[in-house]
């Protein structure tokens, strides 16, 4: 016989008496028994094959009980704080019957069911009774699909949102996030006030329209004279009594039935609706009754009507179809057509259903309710539709942003061929050649990009073109500024404003000079830089006006004086954030047209997709709320592909993206080779090494909290890294440099090797290295200069000048920090990391200064890693765990170093036995 | 009859005449009435309160300073204000009476019922075994589950698609389908 007791902690244990029934063995009631222990949400689901003890059957019938409260809907909800952790609740109402039959299984049970309970029984069922109940009513609307509010809520109802989401979820739980504590107060006071009150208001009489297996009946209904909402179908007094009317309210239904029936029979007779006079219920409507009834009487009836609820909760929506052909006028004209299914709507069908008392038509061969609010705005729509435009408008409407704002579904959409053409993004556009003015050949796919930025700029369309880092973006941009005064003339196009990061300007000013020199260019910088009527002047003067974002930014009342004919950012990512004085100040810019350029896919960063949109082509994504709604959230947070295929066809039109690795890109690179150039510690490295893991470890060990433990970490790693470089880099003495670092060793013998003609970069982290260079240049004897930011602009420029020359200097080493970006460094074939970022995004950027357009011998890529130290093991860590790499890839640094375990860090900077030779010494 | 005794009777005047097999428990009173069975019962006071008033309890008579202390001081009286009473009217008024006499007879009745040094004594043999038949169950309410809800009305509370409880509504419908 299967015996079961309640514990405190929400657990039923259930054994037989005669043995062990389970696996999970426990010893409990004076060690006698074995059994196993039972969840509410496994004791509410338990069907045990066993014959029952009576304790078993006193708790079962305690979770029958439960089972018909939920039924009955005995039930109310609740918000609690248990340690700090709100949850969700179904409380159970404890009517009188439910007392009492709780008091009388209490009475019946054997005393065993209470041994956890001091030996009281009603204790016992009462803690479980509650328990049973939300667990019964969870498990019922989970099995019945009922989904409330949100399980991660945003904007306004975010706690209400949550806390429905756990009434309706397996677990009471509530996320963290929304403050809860007004919304328990609220309900908590909701609850209390309705039981304890039952409020005096006699019962009047209303019909519902009731639809069941496809007929409809009309029904006679009691409602509450003080809330519309609260109603009895008269059909429940007929056949159960009064009990669920006295539930509700304080009054005598059977009374105010008779009497309120008695004013509203002559009404109903009249229009020819007769209920039974003694016990009226319903009656069946055929299709002419129902026309007679809805468009007829509804109109004119005195007393409340209530559709049918699946009219009302699933009110038809109103389709909006889309002709559009193109014109040569405003590229695009539009015809809308409103319907229901296979009903249109027109104006006038639409006013007369606003002014109707329930919107309702007859669509798809039944009667479907609109909601008012619907109809409403899809007039108001008709009223400010636009019957054409340009190709954001042609996008907006046909991608349903357009009609979206005015509660309309977006319906059938035909487009001529040549729009359609246009929406297929870049399949369509011709490529256009290099324009004879330019003094550079463009690549097949350049003339492709060439001819793209030429159309949409010539549609007045604003665009992004994101192409990868290293594919020319630049010369693109000056092929179309050239093409474009080529074929309509330099007078006829006012000057184009290009602004991009500082460390570019003058790189762009460069390519203008040398790709375009026929292009009159203004750069616009420094302190003493032209204001007022000069800069005007000088800009109409001009074809191209660079300046950065930051003067940009600064001088905007100057530039807006100027109409220009194009708006070119580059770098675009820069203006991600649409609150920024930055952004604010672009967008006051006058211009005919706006480019972006960006290396990033700015695809996949949603907020940077919509501001940069927003600034080239206002409106195109909707407010910044709407978007956020409709896409952010949908994509963000529920991994929605609709939403995301949606966002996708939108700004295909706008944004044109190649890869390296596209096989339209044909680049004709040479060929890159990555190889790893193992060196070991001298003696005096190695010795140093291990000191300054002894003064280190303590410290970073000391370190509780991250965010002090990492500082230290960091700080020891750049020291070892340091040390692995040379010892002179940490020690400062200003003794000897040849001998000490096998690692710098290494780096001469592989300089020396280069063939002679070529040209080396060797990047490092650390400005310390220019202790070095004097020593490098002699021991090669070539020159050697280091491109740092310690030099000034001009001294950067007349560097990279010199070296980009055959006579200039053979080896450049560069600060990662300094040169990392946007330098353009093809003179040079040869690539050195002395010392590891541990960031493969970092070191890819700074390879490819040398490996891109223009670059033409074999490019050889040397990483230098010291064995058995820490460059050895955070290599193999990032060769060995894909994850982590693509963890490292998304940052920006090394500082993920920071968080490793203790464990990790101390296994990664152990020297190794074997670290360090003689051999190494030279 | 003392204080104790008079509090539980209330202003009853019943005999105890046919009740039989009375037993108190911890929160539980049962009892037969000429074979039927009647059963009342109440919370008891917390543990934490019989703790903290240990000096004052007095098993063999009925203090009304004990008494006042409880409902004063903890505001928990030792005659609950409020008994769950399961049984015809006269047969619960004919138990109330009877346990009025058994409270006078041993004060600590009382006591063990309102859940002070609770636990019985059971026979070990006799706790495995039904203490009567388990009731049926109540018969069902006739009224539409979504009942509670219309009763509370109006929330005041805004969901996204309107008042709580017209988004409640939707729960308690699917109960009881």
């Amino acid at each position: 016989m299967l015996e079961l007791v309640w514990h405190p902690e929400a657990v039923a244990f259930a054994f037989a008496r005669e043995g062990a029934i389970g696996d999970d063995e426990l010893d409990v009631l004076d060690d006698t028994y074995r059994g196993r222990f039972l969840s509410v949400d496994e004791l509410a689901a338990w069907e045990p094959a066993e014959p029952l003890a009576d304790s078993a059957r006193a708790l079962l019938h305690v979770r029958e009980l439960a089972e018909r409260a939920v039924s009955e809907g005995l039930v109310f909800p609740q918000l609690a704080d248990i340690g700090g952790e709100w949850h969700a609740f179904w409380g159970a109402t404890l009517e009188a019957k439910v007392e009492q039959a709780l008091t009388a299984i209490a009475a019946a049970a054997p005393p065993v069911i209470a041994d956890y309970f001091h030996g009281d029984r009603v204790a016992t069922v009462n803690d479980l009774y509650p328990r049973l109940v939300d667990r019964i009513a969870r498990d019922r609307l989970v099995a019945a699909g009922v989904h409330l509010g949100s399980a991660r809520p945003f904007g306004r109802h975010r706690a209400v949102d949550a806390f429905l989401h756990g009434l309706t979820s397996p677990e009471p739980e509530l996320p963290h996030g929304p403050s809860y504590a007004a919304l328990e107060r609220n309900v908590t006071r909701w609850v209390d006030r309705g039981f304890a009150r039952l409020p005096r208001a006699p019962w009047g009489v209303g019909l519902h329209l009731d639809e069941r297996d496809g007929r409809l009946f009309l029904q006679l209904w009691l409602h509450a004279s003080d809330d519309g909402s609260v109603a009895l179908p008269a059909s429940l007094l007929w056949d159960a009594g009064p009990d669920a009317f006295r539930f509700l309210r304080d009054a005598d239904p059977y009374e105010d039935l008779r009497e309120a029936f008695a004013r509203v029979r002559p009404e109903l007779a009249e229009h020819g609706f007769a209920f039974d006079e003694e016990e009226p219920r319903e009656l069946e409507l055929d299709g002419e009754d129902t026309e007679h009834f809805l468009r007829r009487v509804l109109p004119v009836l005195s007393l409340p009507v209530v559709l049918p609820t699946s009219w009302t909760q699933r009110p038809a929506r109103i389709h909006a179809d889309l002709t559009a052909r193109a014109t040569t006028g405003a590229l695009a004209l539009f015809d809308w057509q409103l319907r229901v299914g296979d009903l249109g709507l027109d104006e006038d069908e639409l006013r007369r259903l606003a002014a109707e008392r329930a919107p309702l038509v007859h669509a798809e061969g039944r009667w479907q309710a609109l909601r008012r609010d619907d109809v409403e705005r899809a007039l108001r729509f008709l009223e400010l539709k636009t019957s054409g435009g340009g190709m954001v408008d042609l996008v907006r409407a046909a991608s349903g942003i357009a009609i979206d704002e005015f509660g309309l579904e977006l319906g059938e959409v035909s487009l001529d061929e040549r729009l359609a053409g246009m929406l297929d993004g870049d399949a369509k556009f011709k490529p256009l050649p290099t324009p004879p003015g330019m003094e550079h050949q463009l690549y097949t796919f350049q003339e492709a990009g060439h001819g793209w930025l030429r159309l949409l700029g010539d549609l007045g369309i604003g665009c992004v073109l994101a192409d990868d880092m290293g594919l020319g973006k630049t010369v693109q941009a000056i092929a179309m500024l050239v093409s474009e005064r080529e074929q309509f003339g330099r007078d006829a196009l006012g000057p184009t404003l290009v602004v991009c990061p500082m460390s570019v300007a003058r790189q762009w000013l460069h390519e203008v000079e040398r790709f375009a020199p026929g292009l009159r260019v203004h750069l616009h910088h420094g302190a003493a830089r032209l204001t007022g009527d000069a800069f005007v002047e000088r800009a109409h003067d001009s074809d191209l006006v660079i300046t950065s974002y930051d003067i940009a930014t600064r001088d905007v009342e100057t530039l807006q004086r100027v109409q220009w004919d194009r708006l070119l950012l580059d770098e675009a990512q820069d203006v991600k954030n649409p609150q920024t004085r930055r952004a604010r100040s672009l967008r006051l810019l006058r211009a005919r047209r706006r480019v972006a350029m960006t290396g990033t896919p700015i695809e996949n960063h949603l907020g940077e997709l919509w501001a940069i949109m927003d600034l080239l082509n206002p409106g195109l994504l909707g407010a910044r709320e709407w978007f956020h709604r409709a896409f952010v959230e949908p994509i963000q947070l529920d991994d929605d592909p609709h939403a995301l295929e949606r966002l996708r066809a939108i700004v295909r039109p706008f944004i044109l993206r190649r890869q390296k690795d596209d096989p339209e890109v044909e680049l004709d690179l040479p060929p890159i080779t990555t190889i790893k150039d193992y060196c070991l510690l001298t003696t005096e490295q190695a010795v140093l090494y291990q000191q300054v893991v002894d003064s280190w470890l303590p410290r970073v060990e000391a370190h509780e909290d991250r965010f002090g433990r990492r500082g230290a970490v960091l700080a020891m790693l750049g020291q070892l890294k340091q040390v692995c470089n040379h010892p002179e880099m940490v020690l400062h003495e200003g003794g000897p440099i040849e001998g000490r670092s096998g690692k710098l060793e290494r780096l001469i013998d592989l300089l020396r090797q280069v063939p002679a003609g070529d040209k080396a970069l060797v990047f490092t982290q650390y400005t310390s290295f220019l202790g070095l260079v004097d020593h490098l240049a002699e021991r090669l004897e070539k020159r050697v200069e280091f491109f740092h930011g310690g030099l000034s602009a001009g001294q950067r420029e007349e560097l990279l000048a010199a070296f980009a020359t055959a006579e200039g200097p053979a080896v450049l080493v560069v600060s990662l920090r300094a040169g990392g970006r946007g330098l353009n460094l093809p003179a040079a074939n040869h690539v050195f990391h002395f010392d590891r970022w541990w960031n493969p995004a970092v070191e890819q950027q700074a390879t490819d200064r040398a490996h891109r357009l223009g670059q033409e011998k074999p490019v050889w890529v040397h990483s230098l890693i010291t064995t058995g130290t820490l460059e050895e093991r955070i290599d193999q860590l990032l060769e060995s765990k894909r994850e982590l790499v693509e963890k490292v890839m998304a940052g920006t640094s090394d500082d993920w170093l920071g968080d490793l375990d203790l464990g990790a860090i101390r296994a990664a900077v152990a020297l190794a036995p074997d670290a360090y030779e003689q051999e190494a010494l030279v | 009859m003392g204080p104790w005794a008079r509090a539980f009777l209330g202003g009853a005047g019943h005999t105890s005449d046919g009740v039989t097999e009375l037993r108190v428990e911890p929160s539980l009173i049962t009892a037969r009435v000429n074979g039927r069975s009647v059963s009342l019962s109440a919370p008891p006071i917390p543990a934490g309160v019989w703790a903290a008033i240990e000096g004052h309890v007095t098993t063999d008579r009925q203090s009304e300073q004990l008494a006042q202390l409880l409902e004063h001081t903890w505001e928990e009286p030792l005659v609950p204000s409020e008994l769950v009473r399961v049984g015809a009217e006269e047969d619960v008024a004919a138990v109330v009476r009877a346990v009025a006499e058994e409270v006078d007879r041993d004060p600590s009745a009382l006591l063990r019922f309102r859940g002070y040094d609770a636990r019985p004594a059971v026979d070990h043999d006799d706790a495995w075994q039904a203490r009567g038949s388990l009731p049926p169950l109540p018969p069902p309410a006739r009224r539409p589950p979504d009942s509670v809800p219309k009763r509370f009305g109006t929330s005041g509370v805004r969901t996204a698609d309107g008042d709580l409880v017209e988004t409640l509504i939707r729960a308690y419908r699917a109960f009881g389908d």
